[in-house]
């Protein structure tokens, strides 16, 4: 490369490369810097060292419970997403008439913003009069108090992200389209079943799109909030109630920065989100080698 | 001619410069900034009043920026943080230990204008609740009191005497399970916030922090007691599980008493024409206090404002004679004793006014820590929710909120204050 391209390259690049700066770089070392000061944003900030990260470990009676509310919503919610969305995907691949009437309507209620879904859904999973519990009750079935249960608030939002599937059902559909039909061919002449077919050919054809929204889901369902923001201001319990059940680890954190300004907790809380974050999806790449099919090294 | 237009402008800079530091808007009005939490029920009385004012006040403009009452704190806050805080916006509620450090202490603009304002006029509660530590930082337009609500027709249909102002905790848990039948609660518990819990605790003689505000006390013998009896509300079958009853509780028609209900839902409750309702004060628990709270719903003004003067006269306004009568017919209690002995609501629900003033004489505070609404939502009512759905004991929740409120007040240095 020329000294002139290599200029014209810098040049290029800049506008970028400043916005990455003051945009998202700056702003990530200040909330570094935050961390370990205590800071309600009207007082400047006090350095107490490690105080933030001791409490949230050790003392705050929320931070746990966060964590695994959290992890509970993602082992819940990222399977059955991934399997709604790749069961619904296989039947849009079919050769049936009003094929992209089918793909548009499935797709629809991933356009729906989440909040409006979760004012929507808190409706539906209403103890006494909404309509779940109404449609159980007509077929003898005595229905939870979903979202004024502490047992039965999460399983009830981990119910309502299967709505929002269609994302994903779309990098399925175009993974199976991606399937060759020439092996397709050679095991149904070899007298292979529908079933067979799918395991030994379709599914690791398709291994590298499930890995991709298996990552995509779990990074997704930790950072998990405007849902349970809306659902939980809606159903009377409160954001995160009854009793924290649905206190998302970023529902926790937002509340510690924007209802209580307590900015140095919120940024600690931030960092060891985006440290868990790093290590699950380090652990997913390492992992994906022993179940992801690389065409190229078979 | 250069140098004679700049002196003019110099001059006129230091004109304007001397007398307010933000400039007249083209009319030659003053702009006073009014962060408003928009209200849908009291949009159009808020909007007549500002125009009613600006009428009176033609060298001021009131500029409204509305904001979600959700919102409206966090909104508040960044602006506060950004230096840019409105000149005036909603305080006197259990925010302003919070928002103290930001507010103007209004006592010499009070002491100035006494006659106009006429603080004798409003209730002795009111007034000592507008003064904190003395000085007047807010001027009120309402305010809430805690009361007992109860349905005149489901008592009637019981043969069951109406609810007295010496009512115990023990004619009124008798009541409710008397009139628990046929699909119809006897009570209804308020779940979410501390409202009737926190009321329940003062009743029994407890309360959330020492006097000082330097420790929890929840676990104290009174305030077990005080959660057991609340509790217990539900454990006796007199009322529904939290989310089990009545979608619109006490406004069904199929609860019979309400217990610490909000004065702000009259309005609701007069429009229902079926709802034959009725307020007394609250029973009196077993240390013979009834614990109902008491907040304002005021407006205060920013130390930072370059209109103080013109903010003062706004607020002066709002919670004159004129604002105070709009409030009571849009269904506000009075909060002027002269507003009051009008009438002007007196065809209307609930009757028995005098309730009102046995509450208002027996409220209490919310505890002036700017740590409050954190530790009393965040740390006391997630165990309080176990408690109510849960087999949890009072006493097991009542150490686990304690011991988190004490480590919330240890790490923020005892700083509750």
């Amino acid at each position: 490369m020329s000294r002139t391209q290599a200029r014209w390259c810098w040049l290029m690049i800049a506008p970028a490369t400043v916005g990455l700066l003051l945009f998202t770089i700056g702003p990530m070392l200040t909330s570094l810097w935050l961390s370990f000061t205590d800071y309600d944003v009207v007082s400047s900030p006090r350095f107490v060292g490690t105080a933030n990260y001791r409490y949230l470990l050790t003392a705050d009676p929320s931070f746990w419970v966060s964590v695994k509310v959290t992890a509970m919503y993602a082992l819940g919610s990222v399977p059955l997403g991934l399997f709604a969305a790749l069961a619904v995907a296989m039947l849009l691949n079919l050769d049936v008439p009003f094929r992209g009437a089918y793909r548009t309507l499935y797709y629809l209620p991933t356009l729906l913003p989440a909040t409006v879904s979760g004012v929507l859904w808190a409706w539906i999973f209403q103890p006494t009069d909404g309509a779940l519990n109404q449609m159980l009750a007509k077929v003898g079935v005595h229905g939870p108090a979903w979202t004024q249960s502490p047992s039965w608030a999460l399983p009830a939002l981990i119910l309502m992200s299967a709505w929002g599937y269609g994302g994903a059902m779309v990098i399925f559909l175009a993974g199976l389209q991606e399937s060759p039909r020439a092996l397709h061919e050679a095991a149904a002449l070899d007298g292979a079943g529908q079933w067979r077919r799918f395991w030994v050919v379709t599914w690791p054809a398709l291994t590298p799109t499930v890995f991709f929204n298996l990552t995509m889901g779990l990074i997704g369902a930790m950072k998990a909030f405007d849902q349970a923001f809306a659902f939980g201001q809606s159903n009377g319990a409160g954001v995160g109630g009854p009793a924290r059940a649905t206190l998302f680890y970023v529902l926790n954190l937002y509340t510690k920065a924007f209802e209580h300004f307590h900015m140095g907790l919120a940024s600690a809380m931030a960092w060891l989100l985006f440290a868990v974050i790093a290590a699950i999806t380090f652990l997913n790449f390492r992992l994906s080698k022993r179940w992801v099919y690389d065409e190229a090294t078979g | 001619m250069n140098r004679g237009i700049v002196g003019s402008v110099m001059a006129l800079g230091l004109l304007t410069g001397c007398s307010h530091d933000r400039p007249v808007d083209p009319q030659g009005r003053h702009t006073v900034i009014w962060l408003y939490p928009v209200d849908v029920g009291t949009k159009a009385m808020t909007e007549k009043l500002v125009a009613q004012f600006e009428m009176e006040n033609p060298d001021i403009h009131i500029d409204v920026r509305a904001v979600p009452g959700s919102q409206y704190q966090t909104k508040l806050k960044t602006l506060v943080a950004a230096g840019e805080p409105p000149d005036v916006f909603v305080c006197g509620d259990v925010f302003f230990a919070y928002l103290k450090p930001f507010l103007s202490d209004l006592t010499d603009l009070a002491r100035r204008d006494a006659k106009e304002i006429d603080l004798d006029d409003f209730y002795p509660a009111v007034q000592k609740a507008m003064q904190p530590g003395g000085h007047i930082y807010f001027m009120p337009q309402w305010f809430n009191v805690s009361l007992l609500y109860y349905n005149r027709r489901i008592f009637d249909a019981s043969h069951e005497p109406y609810p007295r102002a010496d009512w115990t905790w023990s004619d009124y848990a008798g009541a409710a399970k008397r009139l628990t039948k046929n699909g119809v609660w006897g009570s209804t518990v308020t779940t979410g916030w501390w409202g009737e819990w926190l009321t329940l605790v003062h009743g029994a003689g407890g309360d959330l922090f020492d006097p000082a505000i330097t420790h929890a006390t929840l676990d104290s013998p009174a305030g077990i007691q005080g959660l057991t009896f609340y509790r217990d509300t539900i454990k006796d079958g007199f009322a529904p599980p939290p989310g089990m009853g009545p979608a619109t509780g006490f406004a069904s028609d199929k609860v019979a008493m309400d217990y610490g209900g909000h004065v702000g839902l009259w309005a609701t409750y007069r429009q229902i024409p079926t709802l034959d309702w009725e307020i007394e004060a609250l029973p009196k628990g077993p240390s013979g206090r009834r614990g109902g709270e008491i907040s304002l719903t005021a407006l205060g003004i920013a130390k930072a404002t370059p209109e103080r003067e013109s903010a003062w006269r706004f607020l002066k306004f709002m919670s004159s004679k004129e604002s105070i009568r709009a409030h009571v017919d849009r269904g506000y209690v009075a909060i002027r004793r002269s507003v009051a002995a009008e009438h002007r609501d007196a065809n209307l629900p609930p009757r028995n006014r005098a309730a009102v003033e046995i509450a208002l004489n027996s409220a209490e505070p919310i505890p002036s820590s700017k740590d409050f609404v954190e530790i009393a939502l965040d740390l006391v009512q997630p165990e309080i929710d176990r408690m109510l759905t849960e087999d949890v004991s009072p006493a097991e929740v009542t150490k686990k909120a304690t011991e988190a409120a004490n480590a919330f007040l240890r790490a923020t240095n005892g700083a509750a204050k």
